[in-house]
Order: C-alpha cells, then structure tokens, then sequence
C-alpha cells in the first residue's frame, strides 16, 4: 500500500458499513488519490461488507474510476465532433507512438498518462489536447512535443536522480 | 412445522401448501393448475410443454437476463411478451408459447448469440433445433463462447457463497473474471461455475480464476 | 432424532435429460419395495416438484431423501435448505446423479442403465440406514473474547470489540505505551507517518475502563475449544491465573533481525532498518551520507523486498526532509519493481534521493565506507560510498512470540509464519484465519496492513458473537467427534490434522485423550480412517456409512463392474464435466462421490472386495491440489496397504488403484475410467473360493481392528519423498521391507474354511 492509503482507512469511518456505500466511497478514494488501489479496494469492499468480486464489477462499470495509477502528469487529447475533423485522433495517434503507449495507459517510468476524451468545449480552438489543466490551443505534435519537454528534466539519467557515480 | 431463525417458513407442511390458493389458467388453449409461487416456466415444465433457456438453472434463482424463455401472454386484443422463467403464475392468463411473435424474438436471439458467441457448439446447437443456422450480425470476436448469461456469479453467490468471480465492465468489454482478472485465493476451486455454464466457456476462464496459495508450498523452507 | 431410517426416493424425469434413456418405470419398480416411497417426478427441483417432496415427506414420515437425478455437488444445497423445516438436516438428503453419470455417457440400452441406477440408488439407500444422524447444535460463546500476544495488532482489535460491546480480555507483556511504542518500531520501522496515531490508539484503548487488561502477563497453556476455552496466563509474580474465553485472538508481530557475517552487519555503521530507526529516534539524524540496501534477493527472500523499500523510502525521506545535504542512495536489486507512485516518484527527484539498480547476477559486496555492484548500463563494477549502510532486516517469528504461538498451536512444520494454506473447503472457513491471527508473524506486512487485519479480526470475532447471541450460530454437520472411552492419546490424529482442529483434553484420572473443536474442523475425515483405535467418527458422514454404501454397491455389481470413490474436488467434478462435454465412457465404472478420498478408511476398501468388486479405484486431486492438504497422500498409503495385503494373498495388487484428475481436464477421467475398467476385465473375477473369501475377510478384519497395522499404518501417512514425516522411516526400501514384514506377522490367513470358534485369539470371526 502506498503512503496515502494512510488516510483511506480514515475515509472508511465515515461511511457506514452498508453495501449501498460503496460507490460514495470509491469516489472518494478516486478524489484523494487519482485512482483506487488494490489495497484500498479491499478495505472498501471489507467495510461496506460487498464481496470483493462485486466492488470490482462496480468500479470496472463506471469510466468514472480509474484502477491503475496516474502518471505525473496528464495529457488528454480531445475527440469530440470539431477536434476529430480537425486532426485529434491524428494526434492521439503520433502521442501514442511517442509515448508507446496507448490511450488510457501510463508510460513505464509514471510520467504521462495519455487519454481521450469526448468534448472539452472548446471546439473554436480545435484540435485540443489538455496537459495537466492547461488547455493547449490548434495543438500540434511539435507544440505538444515542446510542452512535455518543459515539464519534466529531459537529461537523461536523471530521471530518477541517479548520481553520476 | 417449525420456526427457523424466527423466519416462518410458508412451504414447510402440507397442511400450508393445501392452503396456497391453486391458480388455474392457460398455456396454449389447455388448462393448467398452479400454486401461488410457481413461475410460468415451471409450471410448463410439470406439463411437458418444452420452453427454451439459457440463463435458467434451477440450482439459482432465475433472473431472466437471456430473454429465450420469452412466451406471448394474451389479454383480449392485445398481448405482450413476457419472461417466463421469472413471471409469476396469475390467475386466468393465457400464455401461448409456439406463435409467431414467439418465434419472432427467439430467432433473433439466437442470430444475435451465433454472433456474439460464435465458438459454442451448445448455441449452434440450440439455434439449428430452433431453425436459426445463420445471422446477418457481424461477428466481433471469433473465439468469443461466453454468453455472459451470469450463472457462474449467482452460483459462486448463492450455491458457495464466496462470490469469488462477477461479471466485470461494460458494453463490449464485458466479461466474466475474477476481481483485476488474477488468480484469486477467494475461489476454492470446487468447478460449481463449470459444471453449471452452459455453453464450455468457463473451462476456459476457470484457470485464471482458480487461485494457488500466495507462496507455493515447496518454496517454503 | 430420527435413527428408524425411513427412506423415500424421488427419480427425476429432467426433461430429456433422463427420462428417453433409462427406463425409469423399471427404475422405480426395482425400487419401490424397498424403499419406504418411491416415485418419478418431472422435476423435483423446481418448486413443483419441491412441494410433492414436502408433501410426500409428510405423509409418510420420511426421514432420509434420496433424490435420483443431476449434480449433486450444485444441486443439493437447494434440496437441503427447502427440507429443513421439516426436520430433515443436512447429511439425511443426498442426490444420486443419474444424469451426470448414467443417462448420457453410454450406449447402453435404458434398461440396462436403470440397472445401473438401481445399484446406485440402493448404495445410497444403505448410507442412509447406516447413518445416526446428530441433532442441529448451537455452538456456545462462553466467556469473553481473549487478545493475547505483544503485537500491535491487538489495539484496534480491542477498539473494533469494544465498539461493538463485546467483552474483551487483553493479556500484554507490558502495559507501557512507550515501551510498546519502541518494540513497535522494532517490527515495523520506517512508518513514521503511523506512529503517533497508533501511540494515540494504543492509549484510548489502556485507558478504556470497559476492557480487562492482564498487565506483565504471558500465556502458559491453552485448553479448551472454539467457545470453551481455558487459558493458564502467567503473571509477573509467576502466578497462574485460568482465565475463561471464548475465542481468542493473538497478535503476534515477526522479529526483525541481521544477516550473516558476509554482509558485514556491525549494528553501528552497517546496520538494519530498525536500528537506523532507533538511532535517529536516540541520537536525531545521521551525520554523513547513508546508503539504504534492499538485500531481501540476496537473503533468498524477494517477497519482502518491497516492504524493506517502502520503509527505506519512509526513512530516507524523513532525513532528507530534515538534513537536505545528507546525501541518500537507495540500492535495488533489478528485479525489484520500484513500489513508488507517481507523486512519490516526483517528491524523490525533488528532494533529490538517488535510486540506484544493481545488476541481479553479481552480489554487491561490503567494504568499509564501500560497496561495490555492478552497473547495469555499463557492466562495470562500480563502487558507492557510505557512511552509514542500512540492510533490509531478516524476519522471522522467534522468542516469545514462537512460544505463544507454539502454545496456541499455531506453529506450522512446513511453513516459517503463521499463515497455514488450510483447506479452504467450506465458505465459513474462508478467511477464518483472519478472525484469530494479526500481525506480521501472520505473514510479513506493513504496519497498515496489520492495524487492518487488528480491525477485521475485531469485527469478524464480533460478528460472530452477535450470530451466538442471536442463537443463529451452529456446529457444521460434517465435523469429527472423539470418543473418549476409545482413545488411547497417541496423538495420531493430530499430527495428520491440517486444519489443526484436533487439541489435547484434560481429563480426570490421567490420560490425554484428543479432542475435535468443531468449529475449527473442515470434515476432511483422514483422522478417522487413521485412528488405530476407531475412536474417531465423522459426523453424518461416517465410516460406517460409506462401508455400508461400498457394501451394497459391490454385492450388486455385475461381472466386470467396478466401484470408484471419487472426490467431490477432483474426481466427482470430472466426472460431472465430462457428461458436460458430451464424452463417452465405459458404464461399468461406478462411481460414489466421497468430501475427500482421505477420509476412506482401509477396511471400506477391503469390504468393496469382500462383498464381490473386481475392482476399486478411487480418483482423488493433484497433491498439490489437494483441499484437505494431504489427503490424497494419505489415501495413497491406505491404498498401498491393501496393495500389500493382495500380495500377501496372491491377488492381483493391480485390482486397487489410486487415480488423479483435474475437473477441469474431463477427458483425462475419461481415459483413467477406460483404462481401469478394461484392466478389471481383462483380470477377470476373483475366484469365488471359500478359500479367497477367508483371505478377503482376513483382509478386511485386519484394516479394521488390528491397532498394530492401523498404528504403523498412520505413523508412516505421507509418501517417502516428504521431509516433513514422522516416524522411524528415513530409508524408503528399508521402511517398505519392515512394514511388509510386520503385515507377514499380522495377517492370519485361516487354512481352513469358516470355523465357528476363533481358538488363535487374533482376529474375529466374519459371519
């Protein structure tokens, strides 16, 4: 379990334990940290007494809960009916190749996560691609490209900070 | 008769069935008598009237999610369709079981299972008994046997009872696994949900459930 | 209760099914006179049916329900849940699968099957004579709930009782928050982020004035069962105080301790985890760059390797946070997986701790103010330097909490901690385990993990005082019961035990004889076929009955026929499945379902032969598969023994068998069922003789009452490759060789025919 799941159990003596609670508290849990871990959906299905199996069904029918961890940092390229004739699955398409990873997966060392989605609303600056809240407009794969290199330390070893020993 | 935990039981002495009312009415033109409780399928059943299932097994309860039992039950002018494995008996319905709406709705969900489930022999089967040996669907998965008709979970529920396996996802993903699709230590591997699978599907998805314990025991020293 | 047997047999017609391919007016003809009822239903199962059931069972007063018709092992439960209000308790309902087993799986003619069906039937009808059935007993919660052990553990299993107004004893070693504090992290360092909230937990729970503690206090003795116990706890004055419980629960945490000399531990500059724990806690942060090793490949115990990181990564976070100069390195195996989320990744490369991955295949190696590795990028060997080296701690339960552990009966001979792979046979018996053991001396964990487990076992022991209180908490049916008049003590019974049900009673006059916790007890039944006295009996499912099913089921068979005791994890679903399957075999095989082919006593094998069978193959799991741990291997030392007796005889030893299959593999079964039933043919009878018959009684009365060979017999239980075995036999030929000799001495073979006078004193008579 990761250090966060120090406050699940917390989280769990605010929800009686009744089956009916389950999903409000899954939500929570997906609030506090990005997705539902395997220990705290065990705690979740103990607690409100659902069989593991059925907690599961629950979480895996909802889009809504995530069950694999999240990379540092999100990218989220929109599909809706503007951004998709203007190029969006293109995109996702060339972030994927460059990531290698597909839609919905995160990269090996946890730093980008790359997903689709419907519609941001924004379809006067389509193609959009959405990088941790940040709304990139008429995005291209240079522009996406040059934002991910800002956001993370591109030398190379140091992604883990390995000491130049 | 005896009080179990404080719950009466109603069907425990002859005495009480004698007293449940009988209900007597009609499946295709011919009397039948019920008691309050029986379903329509049943009591067609206990006449010899063959209806088609899928998802009915009488070691769970039903729960009508493959719509094969559909019988047509008339009122007059007007009829409508309705699952006979979950129907309760009434008193005066007619309910007609070889008629063309009937055969109507079993054709196409026999078309749309020889889709979704082209792999099993079992629905091919029913289908050509049944006159269905094509379908005008698309097939998606080639080696897709499962129906997803959900009796492997309620037998691990209410047979077993450690509902070690469920049906997971939605849509198109749908399928029948055990909680993130590993082998599992909930399952104790007593085959309940291969004997009870209609079709050879869970043969196949039994080995990803059934669960070794966590460290083998020759790895202990 | 109901020992006058009534019987009624309910055939069922399952569509087509059943009815087109046995001839079931036959059926019921050949049956009827003998049974109390007998009648063809459509389909019993359904609540038609169901009701002709009742109604038949009130009219005629039965008793035992035989229902002919499908899988038993799905279908059962159901009958046995409609008939309980009339009385009729589980072990008097059984199900004969005509479907599964006779309708379908052969060419045979329908009347040839309804033969088939009819032997079966009366098999099942004899089980059902043979049975005492027991009465429905509540099981009794006398006394409070008892927490015992030093582990963390303990405190939120006492919070989760004492919510529930549940009355709890804690016996602790010290009542000292600090000093319960500081062996807290001895057993779980690095877990800063919990310590303070457990300090406040374990100090609501001390000073709680609904809860008993015994202060200073360990435990000496157990006895008891399940609801009854009786714990000896000795204070700190060496008193014995007895203390009534009705369950227990041990808190029990794993010890943490150095490696060997080749990793250069010195306790002040290379050092484990707890100790670094305890230096920073006694002299604040290390002056000097530290290096934290995940050695747990190294020890042989890769498993734990991500809890050693994870408190590494809470150790060096904590120093960094606090002396950001310090520099920290954490040393990993390359085949760990790092256990850090992605936040956690990011908070790492901020405060700028280094994780540094060593190639698998070369052991880092200590030096002073070195360590050296090679780097997986360039395959040279590099060296890091350290000031303070921190190893991953060894674990494993020693000290006090071994001897609790041990008295608790909780020590395993295959396993180093608690955790017991006990067959899981039963839906109760899931997670059992949890309601009585907390801690990392469980199975090594986190500290979260074990609060969490503290808290379960809290709840679930709640839960199952509130089930007592509301009267809805009852003994399984298929439980074990000691005789104690019969029992010598020897102890057998226990050391073949694998749910570890079996505990010593205390009784007036000396003696030590066994007894059965039946709530503890999985019904798996070896014990009962290994007691050299008899004195063992499992409930509504006996030996006695299953002799009397084989009995039956033997005299009826015709020429060729064979009888197979399959098992209701293995064998019988295979069976089952291979109906499923559409698959065809030989209709001569019979086959009886058993729980566990361990349960099979050796005089019912004998008696298969005695009352006519050519042939007996019992179809068991895999020993790896086994739900009961050993009881195929333990069926496959009884088979051996009436092997060896055959020798003796001059019968073929080929006539018993002993098969696995998987139920997910029922073409397997199907080649095991050929095989032996065209081997059985082929071997033809065995003669009927007045001289054969002698030997087969002799046989069977020695399988039965002979107390040397059943004593030597369940000493050498387990195959001779196991380590773990007890008794004499270290030397598999020299064991096989003394054990035929002692047959060669005890099997009496009476020259003559029938005699009405046993003059040798030796065996009985068969009559």
């Amino acid at each position: 379990m990761t250090t966060s799941d120090q406050h699940i159990d917390e989280l769990m003596d605010q929800y009686p334990p009744k089956p009916e609670y389950l999903i409000g508290l899954l939500q929570d849990i997906q609030d506090q940290q990005g997705y539902i871990s395997y220990g705290a959906m065990l705690l979740a299905s103990e607690h409100t007494k659902v069989p593991l199996s059925q907690a599961y069904s629950v979480a895996t029918f909802y889009q809504s809960f995530r069950l694999d961890p999240p990379g540092e940092h999100e990218i989220k390229v929109c599909l809706g009916t503007a951004c998709h004739l203007n190029g969006g699955q293109q995109l996702v398409d060339g972030l994927s190749r460059k990531l290698q990873i597909e839609p919905g997966e995160t990269t090996d060392d946890m730093m980008f996560t790359l997903s689709t989605v419907n519609c941001v609303g924004a379809c006067a600056i389509a193609p959009v691609a959405v990088v941790d809240e940040n709304y990139h407009a008429g995005a291209t794969m240079q522009k996406l490209e040059r934002e991910m290199r800002k956001v993370i330390d591109l030398s190379s070893d140091k992604i883990m900070g390995e000491p130049n020993a | 008769m005896r009080y179990l935990q404080g719950i009466l039981q109603i069907r425990c002495c002859p005495d009480h069935i004698r007293e449940i009312a009988v209900i007597e009415f009609k499946i295709n033109d011919k009397e039948v008598k019920a008691r309050e409780g029986w379903t329509i399928l049943e009591t067609a059943k206990e006449y010899g009237i063959d209806i088609p299932t899928l998802c009915h097994h009488p070691a769970v309860a039903p729960t009508g999610s493959c719509r094969l039992c559909m019988v047509e039950l008339r009122e007059g002018d007007w009829s409508k369709l309705v699952a006979s494995c979950i129907y309760p008996v009434k008193k005066g319905i007619t309910i007609y079981t070889e008629t063309p709406k009937v055969h109507n709705v079993r054709r196409w969900i026999l078309e749309m299972l020889l889709a979704s489930c082209p792999a099993s022999e079992e629905i091919r089967e029913l289908a050509q008994k049944h006159g269905v040996i094509s379908t005008r669907f698309s097939v998606h998965d080639p080696n897709q046997k499962c129906l997803i008709c959900g009796l492997c979970q309620r037998v691990c529920e209410e047979v077993v009872g450690l509902s070690a396996i469920a049906v997971l996802d939605r849509g198109v993903h749908k399928k029948v696994g055990a909680p993130f699709l590993r082998p599992t230590d909930i399952c104790v591997g007593c085959g309940s949900c291969v004997t009870i699978c209609p079709t050879d599907a869970m043969q196949e998805i039994f080995d990803t459930v059934r669960g070794k314990p966590e460290l083998p025991l020759s790895q202990l020293a | 209760m109901h020992l006058n047997a009534k019987t009624g047999v309910f055939i069922c017609k399952c569509g087509d099914c059943i009815e087109p391919l046995i001839d079931l007016n036959g059926l019921k003809n050949s049956i009827k006179d003998h049974a109390d009822y007998c009648d063809i239903l459509t389909q019993p199962c359904l609540t038609p049916g169901m009701e002709q059931i009742i109604s038949a069972i009130s009219q005629h007063n039965l008793n035992r329900i035989i229902v002919a018709g499908c899988d038993g092992r799905i279908m059962l439960k159901k009958f046995e849940k409609a008939l309980e209000p009339l009385d009729i308790l589980k072990g008097q309902v059984d199900m004969v699968n005509l479907r599964s087993h006779v309708a379908a799986v052969s060419d045979a003619s329908p009347e040839q099957k309804a033969k088939k069906s009819e032997k079966l039937i009366k098999a099942a009808m004899a089980d059902m004579k043979a049975l005492v059935p027991t009465e429905l007993e509540r099981a009794k919660l006398d006394g409070p709930v008892a927490i015992v052990g030093n582990g963390i553990g303990a405190f939120p299993a006492a919070q989760k009782l004492i919510t529930a107004g549940v009355e709890c004893v804690l016996s602790l070693e010290t009542c000292d928050p600090k000093k319960i504090i500081s062996s807290l992290k001895r057993s779980y360092p690095g877990e800063r982020q919990h310590y303070d909230r457990v300090k406040q937990m374990v100090e609501d729970v001390l000073g709680n004035e609904k809860l008993t503690i015994m202060a200073d206090s360990r435990l000496k003795k157990l006895i008891g069962v399940t609801g009854d116990y009786t714990m000896v706890i000795e204070d700190s004055q060496g008193n014995e105080n007895f203390i009534k419980a009705s369950m227990i629960i041990a808190a029990l945490d794993a010890k943490l301790y150095p490696p060997g000399p080749e990793f250069g531990h010195d306790g002040q500059t290379v050092l484990i985890q707890p100790e670094m724990e305890a230096q920073i806690d006694q002299m604040g942060i290390p002056k000097g760059d530290v290096v934290f090793w995940i050695s747990d490949y190294e020890y042989g115990t890769p498993d734990f390797a991500g809890l050693s990181t994870k408190s590494a990564w809470s150790m060096a976070k904590h120093i960094k946070e606090a002396s950001a100069s310090t520099q920290i390195i954490i040393f990993y195996n390359q085949m760990m997986t790092l256990p850090l989320s992605a936040t956690e990744r990011g908070l790492s490369r901020k405060l700028g701790i280094s994780w540094v991955p060593y190639d698998k295949a070369v052991r880092p190696t200590v030096q002073d103010g070195y360590i050296t590795f090679c780097h997986l990028k360039d395959h040279v060997e590099h060296e890091i330097s350290w000031d303070f080296l921190v190893l991953s701690p060894r674990r494993a339960i020693r000290g006090q909490e071994q001897i609790t552990a041990r008295r608790l009966g909780f020590i395993h001979k295959e396993t180093p901690f608690l955790t017991g792979h006990h067959a899981k046979v039963r839906p109760e018996m899931i997670g059992r385990e949890e309601t009585y053991i907390v801690g990392s001396a469980r199975y090594p964990c986190d500290l979260q993990e074990t609060l969490n487990q503290g808290r379960k076992a809290g709840n679930k022991n709640a839960e199952m005082v509130e089930k007592s209180n509301k009267l809805q908490l009852f003994i399984p049916r298929n439980v074990c019961v000691v005789d104690p008049t019969k029992c010598v003590g020897c102890g057998q019974c226990q050391e073949l035990c694998d749910c570890g049900g079996i505990g010593v009673s205390e009784y007036p006059g000396g003696g030590l004889p066994r007894m059965v916790d039946p709530m503890v007890c999985t019904g798996g039944g070896t014990c009962a076929a290994a007691c050299p006295y008899n004195a063992l009996v499992l409930q509504n499912n006996s030996t006695d009955q299953r002799e009397a099913r084989v009995a039956t089921l033997s005299k009826l068979l015709e020429p060729g026929e064979v009888v197979s005791l399959a098992c209701v994890w293995g064998g019988l679903p295979a069976a089952d499945h291979a109906y499923s399957k559409k698959l065809t075999y030989d209709p001569a095989i019979h086959i009886l379902g058993v729980p566990c082919v361990g349960q099979i006593d050796p005089s019912v094998m004998a008696r298969a032969f005695l009352d006519g069978a050519p042939g007996l193959i019992l179809i068991g799991c895999d020993p790896e598969e086994c739900h009961h741990s050993f009881g195929i291997d333990h069926a496959w030392n009884r088979v051996n023994l009436i092997k060896k007796l055959f020798s003796l005889c001059g019968f073929d030893r080929r006539r018993i068998a002993l098969a696995h299959a998987d139920l997910n593999k029922p073409e397997e079964f199907v080649k095991t069922a050929n095989a032996f039933t065209a081997l059985i043919k082929a071997l033809g009878p065995i003669e009927k003789t007045q001289a054969n018959q002698d030997k087969l009684k002799s046989i069977y009365h020695l399988c039965k009452d002979n107390n040397r060979i059943r004593t030597l017999l369940s000493a050498a239980l387990r195959r001779p490759g196991e380590k773990t075995y007890r008794g004499d036999q270290k030397h598999a030929l020299a064991f096989d060789k003394d054990f035929n000799q002692a047959l060669e001495e005890e099997y009496d073979y009476p020259e003559s025919a029938l005699f009405e006078e046993d003059t040798s004193g030796k065996g009985v008579l068969y009559v």
